[in-house]
């Protein structure tokens, strides 16, 4: 009896052993870490799993992961990037602001060798005015893979037919927009409907491009040399008093409304109680009917310029160059070839999933008819398809400039450009005040920094 | 003369032949072995004592190795930090040392001194109002609850010290809304026109550290409890047979009695309110503007914001510098005491 237990303890042993051998050559598969800041079912998942399923043989698998493209979100992903290991390809946010110091600081794998080794010249591919911005010390370090176009906003078309009030596709100016805003702004109390709603707390990001238009692709700075910035200029004003205007005379929420009573894009403009908003990253959540039910058409209108002269020249904000969404592969990853197949995979064609989550692939490759189709797809009705052609089709050659944006102090910048603004709007001062004070501030940081 | 024989020990022999003294192997001496016997219960006492402390020190190890790592060693690398220009993203050791420039910098950053002002306005309304008020519910509860509701009563008030900041802070955002319940409160207490709270440069402020003492109210009311119940009854006695009133013996018997309770919470408060943090991250990430601004929130924002990791060390060495001596003061006090 003992034997035959012996026999059948070593067996099970055995058997284990193998079945621990064969976990390992099957663990042998190399996974590689993609970070976005998009959650997964707006098509991500449905990506990484087709890459996953081309890739079965050769033994690469992704793994998704979710980040917050917050302070916190980004602080966590910086961690990951200097530490190495958990993350191999990351899609980044915030423009040269964060990649600019994550090239300096050597936690980005540098590009150009391997595009060129795959004849993708991004030039070519992507457009000049998209690529030229992020190319760093001449090198690529990021590649611009979607579409967006923050000075344009999302109206609500039944509100504006209803005001007899037609839809600006070509752009219109600030005394036009005042007078739709006003008549777009109705009732009272609970069922007041405000004609826009800026969305500073979430969405600050959007306003302070709008109130940088004319200035992209320098924003916050007289030029790309970086050393001084531009914010007591005429435009910067007449932006933040336009902003002030509409919430003075109530025709969008106060600021002191937006935080006191933690409005968001879900609970004002899609819950019909706002006809306009500057928020085009979240096509995705305009299209998320099953979330978010609503029953208006959304149409994409451009952003006011000042005056009539300025319609010709910055009327379709064909100066801001819209490509954002940069993928970047880790420096320390342990397979930069295989980081850079996926790159090259998802920016050709990789990406089309994405599409039906609202974001706009910029390779050429893709055709435009297509996408409106991804986007329009399992929601009828929710987009006003013309707008969404007219807003593809803006001409990007204009935004075509190389910066090398040195970083003296951005961060710091970017707190004082938002308290100065939020002095304005909770009244606290105005506009040519605060922008003149925040100018002189901002530039100490600048003089401060470069002396370091 | 016989030497008398001692217990444990073998008799001597006869004195004349093996004293020493005389002449004697000194080794055999009586003397010389019980001194000898008494080096060796030494060093056993001794041997056992260091395997004593050796089994003691391996229970303390671990703790100990935690505090080195996660403590008492960050904190040494932090003030080398605080002399350094160190960006986080840079990666570690990219160290650059400037002395104490960025100790200079914080005295005209405006941002710092707000900082630091509001940490003190903070910490001098909160603390008294909360001891004060901490006293008085404290002495109601003993005096005038049944014993059993008075335990349900305090237990109520402690749930907000053990409750997540986070959650709390989520709560107090909703009550402080336009239509929210202490507005509300507000408006029907004859207030025509509530600021919005979280969102004006002069309320945000004062409404943050409501809820700084509403949240550190049921811990001290707790702690007052305890000193209570343990105050001796024939004083009360006394004053009560000398005709005094409620009041009279609040504020001469329990008051002063309490004295040394009181100085425990003020130091702890003074400590917890300077290292206040996640109500303002939660409740206005220190807006609006810069009006809400902590040291710790700005030490939070300047290190993980700004990633300037060496200027965000020197902010924290000064907090500690100023913790050092709140620390000092309370050391003092107990010797003094003592």
């Amino acid at each position: 009896m003992k034997r035959i237990v012996s026999l059948l303890m070593c067996l099970s042993m055995l058997m284990a052993l193998m079945a621990g051998l064969t976990a390992a050559q099957a663990e042998e598969a190399i996974t590689l870490h993609l970070w976005s800041g998009v959650q997964p079912e707006y098509g991500y998942q449905e990506m990484v799993d087709t890459y996953n399923e081309l890739m079965k043989d050769k033994g690469i698998q992704f793994e998704y992961t979710r980040y917050v493209n917050n302070a916190d979100g980004n602080l966590q992903l910086d961690t990951y990037l200097s530490a190495g290991g958990m993350v191999d390809v990351f899609i980044g946010y915030g423009g040269t602001g964060r990649l600019i110091p994550r090239v300096d600081s050597g936690v980005l794998l540098d590009m150009t060798d391997y595009l060129a080794a795959a004849g993708f010249d991004p030039v070519a591919e992507l457009g000049e005015a998209s690529v030229a911005q992020y190319v760093y010390k001449d090198r690529y370090w990021a590649v611009p893979t979607k579409y967006e176009n923050q000075l344009y906003w999302f109206a609500n078309v039944q509100m504006f037919e209803e005001a007899g009030i037609p839809l600006p596709l070509n752009g219109w100016t600030y005394a036009e927009y005042l007078d739709a805003v006003e008549k777009l702004t109705h009732g009272e109390g609970i069922d007041k409907v405000y004609g826009m709603y800026w969305n500073v707390v979430t969405m600050g990001d959007t306003t302070r491009n709008f109130m940088t238009a004319y200035n992209k692709p320098y924003g916050n700075y007289v030029d790309e040399t970086c050393t001084a910035t531009a914010f007591d200029q005429p435009e910067f004003i007449a932006a933040l008093e336009l902003i002030d205007k509409t919430m003075e005379n109530g025709w969008a929420p106060s600021l002191e409304e937006e935080v006191a009573d933690n409005l968001s894009l879900p609970t004002m403009y899609l819950e019909g109680k706002a006809a306009m908003t500057p928020a085009i990253s979240q096509i995705r959540i305009i299209k998320d009917l099953e979330t978010y039910p609503h029953d208006f058409t959304t149409a994409i209108i451009p952003a006011p310029v000042i005056e009539e002269a300025d319609l010709a020249k910055y009327g379709k904000h064909d100066i801001y160059n819209g490509a954002g969404d940069l993928i970047c592969v880790s420096s320390k990853t342990a397979y930069p070839q295989e980081c850079m197949d996926f790159v090259l995979w998802y920016i050709m064609g990789g990406m089309a999933p994405l599409a039906k989550g609202g974001r706009i692939p910029l390779w050429k490759g893709f055709d435009p008819d297509a996408i409106v189709e991804a986007m329009t797809y399992g929601a009828e009705g929710v987009f006003d398809v013309d707008s969404i052609i007219a807003y593809m089709d803006v001409e990007k050659t204009r935004a075509a400039y190389a910066l090398n944006m040195p970083n003296y102090a951005q961060s710091e910048i970017g707190t004082l450009f938002i308290e100065a603004y939020e002095s304005v709007l909770y009244g606290q001062t105005d506009a040519e005040t605060a922008l003149k004070q925040l100018k002189t501030e901002a530039d100490q940081l600048i003089q401060n920094a470069m002396a370091k | 003369m016989q030497s008398l024989p001692q217990a444990g020990l073998p008799a001597c022999g006869p004195p004349p032949q093996r004293d020493f003294l005389c002449g004697g192997d000194p080794q055999d001496h009586i003397f010389y072995r019980v001194m000898k016997m008494q080096v060796n219960i030494k060093k056993r006492k001794n041997r056992l004592k260091a395997k004593n402390e050796v089994i003691n020190f391996s229970f303390v190890l671990p703790s100990l190795l935690a505090m080195l790592c996660f403590s008492l060693g960050p904190m040494i690398i932090s003030l080398y930090i605080s002399l350094t220009d160190w960006n986080f993203i840079q990666g570690l050791g990219n160290w650059n040392f400037i002395g104490f420039s960025n100790f200079q910098s914080l005295w005209t950053d405006k941002w710092f001194v707000a900082s630091l002002k509001n940490t003190v306005i903070y910490t001098v309304v909160t603390v008294p109002i909360g001891l004060i008020l901490a006293v008085v519910l404290a002495v109601m509860i003993d005096r005038f609850c049944h014993s059993r509701m008075a335990n349900g009563v305090r237990i109520a008030m402690y749930m907000p010290h053990i409750c997540n900041i986070v959650a709390t802070s989520a709560i107090w955002i909703a009550l402080y809304s336009s239509y929210g319940p202490f507005t509300q409160m507000m408006r029907s207490l004859g207030w025509q026109n509530p600021p919005r709270f979280l969102a004006n440069y002069d309320w945000a402020l004062p409404a943050v550290m409501l809820v700084g003492v509403w949240s550190g109210l049921g811990y001290r009311v707790f702690i007052y409890s305890a000193a209570i119940q343990g105050l001796p009854a024939d004083l009360y006695e006394a004053a009560d047979i000398d005709g005094a009133s409620g009041v009279q013996k609040f504020f001469r018997i329990t008051v002063p009695l309490l004295r040394p309770t009181t100085f425990f919470l003020t130091i702890t408060g003074i400590i917890g309110s300077f290292k206040v943090f996640g109500t303002v991250n939660v409740m206005t990430g220190g807006g609006p503007g810069y009006s809400t601004y902590t040291m710790v929130y700005y030490i939070y924002k300047t290190a993980f914001s700004y990633y300037r990791m060496g200027y965000a060390s020197s902010v924290a060495v000064v907090l500690f510098i100023m913790l050092l001596i709140i620390t000092i003061i309370q050391w003092k006090h107990n010797e003094n005491r003592e």
